[in-house]
């Protein structure tokens, strides 16, 4: 495999994942803001390999990977955020993230922690910046800085249509 | 009826995955077609809007040609007027305005309905009319713009006509009366049992129903009557045991009457071989009632029309319907005791007789048919689940004399029959001798033994006992010595009596031994067993079934394997140069030695020469030496390492020799022999030769012929289609044969066989063929070609027409075929299946049409080549062949680079003139050099030269589904993993000819019209 697969940064412990009211997520970094994921989409992080490149298809939809035998598309969320498109480095990692029966890797430019957050610390999604509201969950306040909550399944579901005929 | 789905969940399962495949076409493209819309009507001007008005019209009718299949009548109904309305719009002979969109989405609407239904399984819930008359109105609107009104008549009352025009009035008339569908759970609790008897049953009726056919063929041949009657019979039993009385007594009566063919009794005419087909039928609705637990029974008027049928057939020769049918559909046992000539007939079976119920039945029928059952004991119709059949009395009036009747029934499988005249009951003590201690004991159920019998029985049954099988009566035998003593002699019968059940089963004894309130275990440790051998018995041969979904699983992992094995390879070549120089390891060692030698000869010198400066060279020397040490040891390490390495290298091609090994083993075991696929057919065939009065003679060559199943469930739509062709539009009536001097029945041939890597499946019929020109006439109608064009094309060409979506000679459009889609809709299946097809047809003489398939769907071979940065795979059996050009042979036509092989014009393509993308690694370097590689693609009339970098061999891919993940994109067939772990995509080699040839006509408007082949 070239994706050396690491540990996830936590263990996932149903009991721990069932907070009162709260949910775990993982943070991860792009384009230098902080960007999080419910835990319980993030299948594994990886290196980013070799990529297949796609044609037909949309620019921020990097290609393909092998992942253990299984063929995964890869997305660019920098692409798909219209942010600049940087080098790879070596802090990449590829999410993969499962969304029903599918699976989806998204390249961020770097994977920071796992989280502990209760939803009071989530704010409903604002009218500012430029990401489409849709995707955003919402606004997580946390001590020194604001992390903005992915909505993932939405996010994927408008790129890759559960049937797309080309 | 409410519920019953004819068709196996396999089939079901395959219709919907189409059906909603055709439904989202539908669904796009109307939606295209209204945000297209600018308020007036739509006219078909724009490329794309064709295309759209023929994907919707060639996805109403494949659905349609799928619901009739299946006997989805109300989906059938909808599609088929859906199809019509396409049609003439798409003939410009109705306009496409806006208000027809809120018709056509709420047709769509209750299409979805009405396929959700069936995913739910539970149909009958949506109602049709009102969508068939708003179809039905915008069709007689249309009608007043259609010029020549041939397709449709006008009709008022549509619903019904539609409704009646229906083969069978079983699934139409589904509101009309909703019979509650028993629970099958409750019939039948065991899930496993179930299963069982759904899989062994549908295994027997596919078996009757193809014996049915042979015989209908054959008429009577008494191998085949015997094969119908075992199928029947196996039925019955199976049904019996589990408990569908009414099933059981269907089948009772179809056996009996099958009993009489084979005695001659009656004679096989065309009205009974009806009703016995209708009986298949009709098991298999109840089979596939029990499976979808919507079984409903037997609708009592379709059960007793069928058996005046049957046994009005019979009483033509006996005489006695009505006594069969009576003690058929009650299967009560009157009990009118005309004691003067009751007979007794005790049975006992062989203990370890996996089969005593069903020989019970069979011969307490055949008891029926020849006298009246008063009693039997235990009721071998209504088996309770702890009760065995291995001892049964049977109480009988018969004119049969008693000896003839102990011979009638010793010819079944019993091991002891008597017969006695009016029973005595247990009063008489000669009936304890020999056998008749168990005859005693079943009889204790309504007399308890008379005091005389105190004394004997005990003492009878201890003698007794070792007739009873070995593994029962260890246990019964010492429960008997410790209740004797205790004189509760006549306690003993009746210990008998419980023990009597086990000896049907392999239950243990000691459950067996307890008294019956305890013996409430015995049921479920008996139900598992029971079925098991009932279902054994039915199926033949040592086979396992296997959920194609784990088969799947297998191949993937086959295919990982290969693919770690590949790379295993790739390390191992890594490995093997590293130790390329491991001599020099050796010298290493040697080196020490020649230090250790050099030490000692200077510590030597330096002693007997006494040379101070000798000495410090020695302790050099030695220094040297002693820092070298670790090298040594790291050279022996890496000699170790060699010979693992050796033995690791061993192991790699003894992995790739497993490895293969398994590989093919998978693939094996999901090759399925095509003759079930082709028997489909023949009652395909004979259905419409019925319906269409032609005489049709299928021959089935190559059934044998194995291919991948997904294969096989894929084929089925294609070959339907083109059977349907042949008997529809090939075959002739029967009077114009003879007028043609041709035999009066037709021969259609369906042959599979192997051809290379390929397999080849044809179906040919010695019908008109195909005519060259009334194809070409019809050709210059629909502006496909020229005049000029249709008079230089060879009758080749003009075959390739037929492959046009809508393409048809046939003068009138049935509810079948006509519409000349069929002919495109195989052809765009074999796309999906990268097969090919060639029609050949001689005129008066006959068509063939053969279908060429990889063996299996999910491996290819593939050609690899690099083109720009990527490494894209190539089915082999798309590469006709490989050739390299040099720059001065290269043409240009129309700005297109061509180049001539052979007399053939060949345009070259580059990959990036096929896909339009924003990335520039498609093209090729070569392509501006002197010399360019092609890869000349495409089928024979259709040949593109692929412009490629470089080869890179050729090997077998495991075909992985881009839209497991992803999606589906056009123009490649999915990915595939490469030894070294990276992704390369499979090019799709016949979408691929579609987009040049579309990018070419955008390219070029306006495009000729041409470009038919």
């Amino acid at each position: 495999m070239n994706q050396a697969t690491l540990a996830p940064p936590e263990t996932r412990n149903p009991s721990d994942v069932v907070l009162e009211d709260g949910l775990q997520i993982v943070g991860f970094r792009l384009a230098g803001e902080e960007y999080g994921i419910d835990i319980m989409c993030v299948q594994e992080i990886i290196l980013p390999g070799r990529m297949t490149e796609l044609l037909q298809v949309p620019e921020f939809i990097r290609g393909l990977i092998n992942l253990r035998g299984s063929i995964i598309p890869v997305i660019d969320l920098r692409m798909r955020f219209g942010l600049t498109v940087t080098e790879q480095s070596d802090e990449s990692r590829i999410i993969v993230t499962e969304l029903g029966n599918r699976t989806v890797g998204i390249v961020v430019d770097s994977v920071s922690e796992v989280l502990r957050i209760s939803s009071s610390q989530i704010d409903p999604p604002s009218t500012f910046g430029t990401l489409d509201q849709a995707y955003i969950q919402g606004l997580v306040k946390l001590e020194q800085k604001l992390l903005i909550l992915l909505q993932i399944e939405a996010l994927l579901e408008q790129e890759i249509p559960a049937n797309l005929s080309a | 009826m409410s519920g019953t789905v004819d068709v196996t969940p396999e089939f079901l399962a395959g219709f919907l995955d189409e059906a909603e495949e055709y439904m989202e076409h539908l669904n796009s493209d109307l939606l295209a077609f209204e945000d297209s819309a600018d308020g007036g009507p739509i006219a078909l001007d724009t490329p794309e809007r064709v295309e759209w008005m023929n994907e919707m019209f060639r996805a109403a009718h494949s659905l349609k040609g799928l619901a009739a299949t299946m006997g989805f009548d109300n989906i059938k109904e909808v599609t088929h007027r859906m199809e019509t309305l396409f049609d003439r719009i798409r003939m410009g002979q109705a306009s496409l305005d806006p208000s027809k969109f809120e018709t056509l989405f709420s047709v769509f609407d209750c299409l979805q309905r009405l396929i959700n239904e069936l995913s739910e399984n539970a149909i009958g819930g949506v109602d049709i009319a009102p969508t068939l008359e708003k179809l039905d109105q915008e069709l007689q609107g249309s009608e007043q713009v259609k010029k020549d009104a041939t397709t449709m008549p006008p009709d008022n009352n549509p619903s019904q006509e539609y409704v009646s025009e229906s083969e069978n009035d079983s699934t139409t008339d589904e509101n009309d009366e909703a019979i509650s569908p028993i629970d099958i759970q409750e019939v039948i609790p065991d899930e496993e049992l179930r299963t069982l008897f759904i899989e062994s049953t549908m295994e027997s009726i596919d078996h009757l129903n193809e014996s049915l056919l042979k015989m209908e063929q054959g008429q009577g041949e008494i191998e085949l009557i015997q094969e119908v009657f075992r199928m029947a019979h196996n039925i019955k039993g199976a049904c019996g045991a589990v408990g569908l009385d009414d099933a059981y007594r269907f089948t009772h009566g179809m056996e009996s009457v099958l009993d009489q063919v084979r005695s001659d009794a009656i004679d096989l005419n065309d009205s009974l071989m009806s009703a016995l087909f209708k009986g298949a039928d009709i098991l298999r609705e109840v089979v596939e009632g029990v499976r979808n637990n919507k079984y409903t029974g037997i609708d009592s008027t379709v059960r007793d029309g069928l058996f005046e049928t049957w046994s009005g057939d019979e009483s033509q020769a006996t005489g006695e319907s009505a006594k069969l049918s009576e003690s058929v559909s009650s299967g009560d046992f009157e009990c009118d005791h005309d004691s003067s000539d009751v007979l007794t007939v005790t049975l006992d079976f062989a203990p370890d007789s996996m089969d005593a119920e069903i020989q019970a039945f069979l011969i307490l029928n055949r008891i029926k048919e020849i006298g009246v059952v008063h009693r039997c004991t235990p009721d071998v119709e209504n088996l309770g689940d702890d009760e065995s059949a291995h001892h049964i009395e049977i109480e009988v009036t018969s004119d049969v004399p008693a000896d003839e009747l102990k011979e009638i029934v010793a010819r079944f499988e019993v091991q002891t029959v008597r017969i006695e005249g009016a029973p005595q009951r247990l009063s008489d003590p000669a009936n304890t001798g020999g056998d008749s201690c168990k005859t005693e004991d079943s009889g204790c159920d309504d007399i308890a033994p008379g005091p005389g019998d105190e004394q004997s029985t005990p003492s009878e049954n201890v003698s007794e006992l070792p007739e009873i099988p070995k593994t029962v009566v260890k246990v019964p035998a010492k429960k008997n010595a410790s209740v004797q003593p205790s004189a509760t002699d006549h306690k003993t019968p009746a210990a008998l009596n419980t023990i009597s059940p086990p000896n049907a089963e392999s239950i243990p004894p000691v459950v067996a031994t307890h008294p019956p309130s305890i013996s409430a275990n015995a049921p479920e440790s008996k139900e598992p067993t029971q079925p098991r051998t009932q279902a054994t018995s039915v199926r033949s041969g040592e086979t396992v079934r296997v959920d194609i979904e784990r088969l799947d699983q297998l191949m993937n992992l086959g295919g990982e394997l290969v693919i770690c094995r590949a790379r295993l390879n790739q390390i191992q070549a890594g490995f093997s140069s590293v130790f390329e120089g491991v001599g020099t390891a050796f010298q290493a060692e040697e080196m020490n030695d020649n230090l250790l030698r050099l030490q000692d000869a200077v510590e030597n010198e330096a002693v007997t020469s006494g040379r101070s400066g000798l000495a410090e060279m020695s302790r050099m020397v030695q220094q040297l030496r002693e820092s070298f040490e670790p090298y040594g040891a790291i050279a022996r390490r890496v000699i170790d390492a060699r010979s693992q390495y050796h033995e690791f290298a061993e192991s790699v091609h003894a992995l790739g020799l497993v490895s293969d090994g398994l590989q093919k083993g998978i693939m094996d075991t999901r090759m399925v022999a095509v003759g079930p696929l082709f028997t489909r057919f023949r009652r395909v065939v004979r259905d419409l030769c019925k319906a269409k009065g032609k005489k049709i003679n299928l021959v089935l060559v190559g059934e044998n012929t194995e291919l991948d199943k997904r294969m096989i469930d894929e084929l089925g739509d294609p070959l339907t289609h083109m059977v349907r062709n042949s008997v529809d539009h090939g075959i002739e009536l029967p009077e114009d044969r003879i007028a043609a001097n041709k035999d009066e029945s037709a021969t259609i041939t369906m042959e599979a066989y192997h051809a290379g890597n390929s397999i080849c499946i044809e179906v040919r019929d010695d019908g008109r063929g195909i005519d060259h020109e009334s194809v070409r006439k019809k050709a210059i109608e629909k502006e496909l070609l020229t005049p000029q064009q249709a008079e230089q094309a060879t009758p080749k060409d003009l075959i390739q027409l037929i492959f046009q979506p809508g393409f048809s000679t046939a003068k009138e459009v049935s509810d079948l075929s006509g519409r000349g889609m069929g002919m495109d809709i195989v052809m765009t299946k074999l796309n999906a299946l990268s097969g090919t097809i060639d029609v050949d047809s001689i005129p008066g003489e006959g068509t063939k049409v053969t279908i060429r398939l990889p063996l299996t769907l999910a491996i290819i071979n593939g050609l690899l080549v690099k083109i720009g940065s990527g490494v894209y795979v190539i089915p082999i059996d798309s590469v006709a062949e490989i050739i390299t050009v040099h720059a001065a042979e290269l043409q240009h036509v129309q700005k297109q680079r061509v180049v001539r092989v052979r007399d053939k014009v060949i345009p070259i393509v580059e990959l990036e003139g096929v896909f339009t993308t924003e990335r520039k690694n498609l093209r090729t370097t070569s392509s501006s050099a002197d010399e360019m590689t092609l890869c000349i693609i495409g089928t024979e009339e259709n040949r593109i030269g692929l412009s490629v970098d470089q080869l890179l061999g050729q090997d077998d891919i495991v075909i992985k589904s881009l839209s497991d993940n992803f999606q589906n994109i056009r123009g490649f067939a999915g990915a595939s993993i490469m030894g070294d772990g990276t992704v390369s995509l499979i090019l799709d080699v016949a979408t691929m000819l579609d987009m040049v040839r579309e990018n070419e006509a955008n390219a070029q408007i306006p495009a000729a019209v041409g470009a038919c082949t």
